[in-house]
């Protein structure tokens, strides 16, 4: 759906981006991170048609930014990390302004912004002001407006920013639903635990650089390889360590009482061999779990490092 | 054909406004006591002398048009000025340039809703103006040369408006710059004109010293075609002819020594009209350029190029 190659934009002597590549799939859930500065915002309004590169390409359902903007714009929806709205229109008047921008009017556009108001629970706000809307109503407000003229992809920057926990929740349930009705959804997040509920795939980027793409599910697979492998044994865990330190996988070893903390360097299939061999060595395992890693680890661990650039899945 | 969707918007968002209501009771207001204090002044003469001066009313035509087209020229860099920063300032401006609505239907927009404000202060004016029919002497042909004038001059003001508020982030600079460019072009081309003359007023009078001549020819030469651009002198010089006060040749002319009459002189009104009309096209194309991303990019990869 969605193809970045070589994207390069300076601002003056400030390289916001240096050579970014990336790919969302069709109907993903993608989440985009990266520290402060790292070329996030720069990224997303280049694929909104806001700012243009300096070189590289940009590919939204096939068509180039540059060469067909106007068809690239109507399949973005953009929801940007500020509200953007008219303090003095009402509800159902912000979204038929945003409606005729997209060239929708009359019953065609009031039918579509009643199902919007709806989906997004707004529905009994037609007549309020924008400007006497919550934080949370108007960012669901402004959900909606991005998605007056049903885009095929839907860019959120930093959505949840300021939400308490229920209309976070809430919020993640609409973006499940829209996900669920087939848009690609790129969301750009601080909130890393956010991210890891929802997402179906992710893109780290540090620098102007995307340094870790790929699915959640491999990226998650990949932090938790670098964590260690909790290991109790009902008796003394002599015979055990005896073991471990033979297996050529093993780089450390800790033990408090039976609790066994092994670093592994390892997949799955490695580390069913090794239970194996602990049962078949004879000790009585009771417990046998990787660490489970999450997001924040990984985000810390990549960028915290020097030179980075892992792709786990390309093309 | 569909209605632009930035001018349908600012509509209904500026009839909820006081900011109108408040500029069109001033301005009228402002008005009406102009007039009724020239009526008051020609009566008077009236009740003192028993002797009816007709040229008192056309007086008041002249008052009412120059109070008219003075608080055109105040009014509308205010309405205009905000409009483009005014997005910026509510973070709306690049939700629109995400948008299929393009940079030049923005601009387009604004200006018509800053023109469509104007004119309904000026058609709200109408009966304070056609006092002057009570008494004659002005034809409807010279209240529509007039409106036209009103038109350029207000479609200039809101160009320079646009142009700033396009180039300024800030509402704030907007403004005193949209201001500071009138007044740069109202009296601006005068001060050059004026500047100009008196530079050639000086080299004749050595001149003429030296032959013992004493017809001078001094002038401010082709500095008086600056004054095509300005908006001022056009509505003067409709004003002169319609009253009479202009002798002649086109009165512009006079003004700034000794020029030879041709096609600009003779023409001036519509020829200015044209300038004023092609200089506020040209600053709203500039304001296109300065809000829209992708030309942005193209100015700036010239610029390098040219480096």
């Amino acid at each position: 759906m969605l193809k970045i190659k070589g994207l390069k934009k300076s601002f003056g002597r400030y390289h916001a981006l240096s050579g970014l590549d990336m790919e969302v799939p069709d109907g993903a859930l993608f989440g985009f991170v990266g520290p402060n500065g790292a070329g996030k915002t720069t990224t997303i309004k280049i694929i909104c048609g806001l700012l243009m590169p300096d070189s590289g390409t940009v590919e939204v359902g096939g068509w180039d930014i540059r060469q067909d903007p106007g068809k690239v714009k109507g399949m973005i929806g953009y929801v940007p990390d500020y509200f953007g709205v008219y303090d003095n229109l009402k509800v159902s008047e912000y979204m038929e302004f945003f409606a005729a921008c997209y060239g929708l009017d009359g019953l065609k556009a009031r039918t579509r912004i009643m199902a919007l108001l709806e989906q997004t629970g707004m529905e009994e706000r037609t007549d309020f002001y924008v400007d006497g809307l919550s934080r949370g109503m108007k960012q669901r407000l402004c959900l909606a407006r991005a998605l007056i003229h049903d885009p095929d992809i839907l860019i959120l920057d930093e959505p949840t920013s300021g939400m308490d926990p229920r209309s976070r929740f809430d919020f993640k349930e609409i973006i499940r639903e829209l996900c669920d009705q087939g848009k690609t959804v790129i969301i750009s997040s601080h909130l890393l635990s956010d991210l890891s509920e929802v997402c179906t795939d992710l893109g780290i980027i540090d620098q102007g650089r995307m340094v870790l793409g790929g699915s959640m599910q491999e990226i998650l697979e990949r932090v938790d390889i670098s964590r260690p492998l909790a290991i109790t044994v009902n008796g003394p865990p002599e015979k055990a360590m005896a073991v471990l330190r033979s297996h050529p996988n093993v780089q450390t070893i800790s033990v408090k009482d039976t609790d066994i903390m092994v670093g592994f360097t390892g997949d799955r299939q490695e580390e069913a061999r090794l239970l194996q061999q602990l049962v078949d060595a004879g000790i009585p395992v009771c417990g046998f779990a990787r660490l489970r890693g999450n997001l924040e680890t990984l985000f810390m661990q990549i960028t915290d490092k020097d030179e980075k650039v892992v792709l786990i899945h390309e093309g | 054909m569909r209605a632009n969707p930035i001018y349908k918007k600012e509509v209904k968002a500026s009839s909820r406004s006081v900011r109108l209501s408040v500029i069109l009771i001033a301005f009228n207001g402002i008005l009406a006591v102009a007039a009724l204090l020239n009526m008051y002044s020609v009566l008077y003469r009236v009740w003192t002398t028993a002797e009816i001066q007709y040229s008192g009313f056309l007086e008041m035509y002249v008052l009412v048009t120059a109070v008219e087209f003075a608080l055109l020229l105040f009014i509308m860099p205010a309405i205009a000025a905000g409009s483009i920063s005014g997005e910026r300032e509510r973070q709306t401006l690049d939700l629109l340039l995400a948008t299929q609505t393009t940079p030049r239907q923005i601009i387009r927009g604004k200006l018509m809703a800053s023109l469509s404000n104007m004119l309904l202060i000026l058609v709200a004016s109408f009966p304070v103006v056609a006092l002057v029919f009570v008494y004659g002497g002005i034809t409807w042909r010279d209240l529509l040369l007039l409106l036209c004038c009103f038109a350029v001059a207000a479609l200039l003001v809101a160009g320079i408006g646009l142009f700033c508020s396009s180039l300024f982030k800030r509402t704030i600079l907007a403004v005193p710059a949209s201001y500071g460019g009138l007044i740069l072009l109202i009296g601006g081309t005068y001060a050059i004109n004026q500047f100009a003359l008196s530079i050639s007023t000086m080299r004749w009078n050595s001149y003429m010293n030296q032959i013992g001549s004493v017809a001078s020819q001094a002038s401010s030469g082709g500095f008086l075609y600056l004054m095509l651009f300005n908006p001022a002198v056009t509505f003067y010089s409709i004003i002169s002819r319609e009253t009479g006060a202009d002798v002649g040749r086109g009165a512009v002319s006079q003004w700034f020594g000794y020029h030879e009459t041709g096609f600009l002189t003779e023409h001036w009104v519509p020829v200015s009209m044209a300038v004023q009309f092609l200089t506020a096209v040209f600053l709203m194309g500039a304001a296109v350029r300065f809000i829209d991303p992708a030309l942005k990019r193209i100015r700036k990869s010239n610029n390098k190029n040219r480096r």
